[in-house]
């Protein structure tokens, strides 16, 4: 996975490019690089194209960014979720917690989206 | 009127896709086999003999149906290949088709019926040739005698139709219209206690579960706190529901395990693999916190104790049967009258085999007679035994073939032994009944009372007179 500032009208957002798998063997790695942007930015966007598994654990860690990314009052956007890994998110209601986007780009654009990022933070 | 079932592996190709462990002629609607319904309509046709052609292995199909007893009539199997069509079939199973009637089912679909109305007087007056067909399956009648038509015209054939099969989401939407609307119509392998609710044997509900009908649920369920199933929920054998997940308009196959707090709405569940039909996506989950599939570990296997016990008494018999097996195995070696044999087995229901060498011998002779009673052909096996592989009594080993598979899968008790009950029985039990015999008394077993009857195989073993003694004769 890799971790990346950019900067946007709405200020700076990073982005993650998850990709393969995310499970018990590297959501510790997405926890620890994410409290390192942490500081710098509290929003995000999850660049999902490339995953095609997640499990429980993977789904732990991405729950905790989101709880951190809200307490920084951020958010975490998610981009280009592939079906199946949706399924999984559907099957643990961690859908509600999520906002879903087709790309990368209508992701980032939904942060000038007041009306969204009060949708996913109510 | 005879029947004949022509089911090909190519038409459940979609099956064996998402579901590749699970045997496609027993790929099932609301729990019950789509075979049990085509045998169902048959038999309301009037037939009494009935024919499965398959270009797949028939074992798991036989372990279920076995002959066709249970339905009261004759089943039997046949072998074709994926190329014959029905001529070709017909041909190679001539002396079961000609010279009758024949109902031909031929395909993967779903049969609708209605058990209350009578298709046997219909089928006998109905002309030859199609009855009619779907997408993927057609069902015809074969008649190489004149045919009379009636000479009046009879009222209209009961109801029956074809519903294709060709995708997972056919058998889901099958599954959940058999449950919504025609449950009634056919005999789902479940008690109807009350309104459009259908409960298995052994099912587990907890109190602050919740079920809401219509719901099918099946043999040996739990269901545990604050879950919620229902409405439109097909349950399959084997399923664990754990707290606080709610599970409707689903349909959970065999041996599924479903962790807490999800939530399963139109979605179909077989072991870790979760299916949504309705947007043909799957993905499979080896995540003990979500899905996973339930491997169902025998009494022997969950309690050490007693290993330790039958390793315990093994070691005993090894210790005191040394000096005579090094003696006689020695003598009857010269004469030539001590053979090894080698052969694999199934170890236990999930599938893994043993390789058992032992031993062989006539009981002719002195030391043929003595090392018989003392049971030394089974002692190159006590090892094993003591090593926890095996039983010390037990069932009987059945060779690694793929029928004894099947027979192993559908039965919930298989615990081989290198003694068995049978042998503790004062009176010879014929082939067919040892399986019985044996299963009657490991429903009962304990520490205790396998010693009672080791104690009693080796006194028969004593009185009786065995010509030829072999460790691992099955």
């Amino acid at each position: 996975m890799q971790f990346q500032i950019q900067s946007s009208s709405y200020g700076p957002i990073g982005i993650a490019a998850l990709s393969g798998r995310l499970d018990a063997a590297n959501s510790y790695q997405l926890r620890r690089q994410f409290d390192r942007c942490l500081r710098t930015t509290g929003k995000f966007v999850f660049d999902c194209q490339d995953l095609n598994f997640i499990d429980s654990s993977g789904l732990g860690a991405l729950v905790t960014c989101l709880r951190k990314a809200f307490d920084a009052a951020g958010d975490i956007r998610l981009a280009g979720v592939a079906p199946k890994v949706r399924l999984v998110f559907e099957l643990t209601q961690a859908e509600k917690l999520f906002t879903f986007f087709t790309n990368t780009d209508q992701a980032l654009a939904s942060f000038n989206d007041r009306s969204i990022k009060l949708e996913a933070t109510s | 009127m005879k029947t004949l079932l022509i089911i090909k592996a190519n038409t459940f190709a979609w099956l064996q896709a998402v579901f590749p462990d699970r045997t496609p002629l027993m790929a099932s609607v609301c729990n019950k086999p789509l075979m049990e319904y085509l045998l169902d309509f048959a038999i309301m046709c009037g037939s009494r003999h009935i024919r499965l052609a398959t270009d797949m292995s028939p074992a798991k199909v036989e372990a279920v149906f076995g002959d066709g007893g249970r339905w009261g009539v004759e089943l039997t199997y046949a072998l074709i290949r994926e190329s014959d069509d029905l001529a070709a079939v017909l041909l190679k199973n001539s002396r079961y088709c000609f010279g009758s009637r024949l109902l031909v089912m031929e395909g993967c679909f779903f049969l609708r019926y209605d058990k209350q109305r009578d298709y046997a007087s219909f089928m006998k007056t109905a002309a030859p040739g199609e009855l009619m067909s779907c997408a993927t399956g057609r069902i015809l009648i074969h008649d190489d005698t004149p045919f009379q038509p009636a000479l009046e015209a009879d009222e209209s054939p009961p109801p029956m139709a074809l519903t294709h099969l060709q995708s997972i989401g056919d058998l889901y939407r099958q599954s959940l219209r058999v449950l919504e609307h025609d449950a009634h119509q056919y005999v789902l392998p479940s008690y109807n206690t009350e309104g459009d609710v259908y409960l298995g044997r052994n099912v587990m509900i907890a109190r602050s579960a919740r079920i809401e009908p219509p719901v099918i649920i099946g043999d040996h369920v739990q269901i545990h706190k604050k879950a919620v199933v229902g409405p439109n929920a097909v349950i399959g054998r084997n399923v664990i529901i754990n707290a606080h997940s709610q599970v409707r308009r689903s349909v959970i196959l065999d041996k599924t395990y479903v962790g807490d707090h999800l939530v399963l709405d139109q979605k179909m569940v077989g072991g870790c693999q979760l299916v949504d039909p309705s947007k043909d996506t799957m993905v499979k989950l080896e995540d003990a916190h979500l899905l996973s599939s339930i491997q169902i570990l025998q009494g022997w296997e969950r309690n050490r104790f007693q290993r330790l016990g039958h390793g315990a008494l093994a070691a005993f018999l090894w210790v005191c049967l040394a000096i005579p097996y090094v003696v006689l195995s020695f003598a009857l070696k010269l004469r030539g009258q001590w053979r090894r044999k080698e052969e694999t087995y199934w170890a236990n229901r999930r599938g893994r085999t043993t390789r058992l060498a032992g031993v062989s011998f006539n009981s002719s002779g002195l030391c043929g007679r003595i090392a018989a009673r003392l049971a030394l052909d089974r002692y190159p096996l006590l090892g094993r035994v003591i090593l926890g592989d095996l039983a010390l009594i037990g069932t009987r080993l059945l060779t690694s073939t793929v029928a004894n598979r099947a027979i192993i899968e559908m039965d919930a008790s298989y615990r081989p032994g290198i003694f068995n009950y049978v042998e503790a029985e004062n009176w010879p039990v014929p082939e067919p009944d040892q399986d019985i015999i044996n299963n009657f008394h490991l429903a009962r077993q304990t520490l205790f009372y396998d010693l009672v009857m080791m104690a009693k195989v080796f006194l028969n073993k004593l009185n009786k007179e065995t010509a030829l003694c072999e460790s691992i004769s099955k």
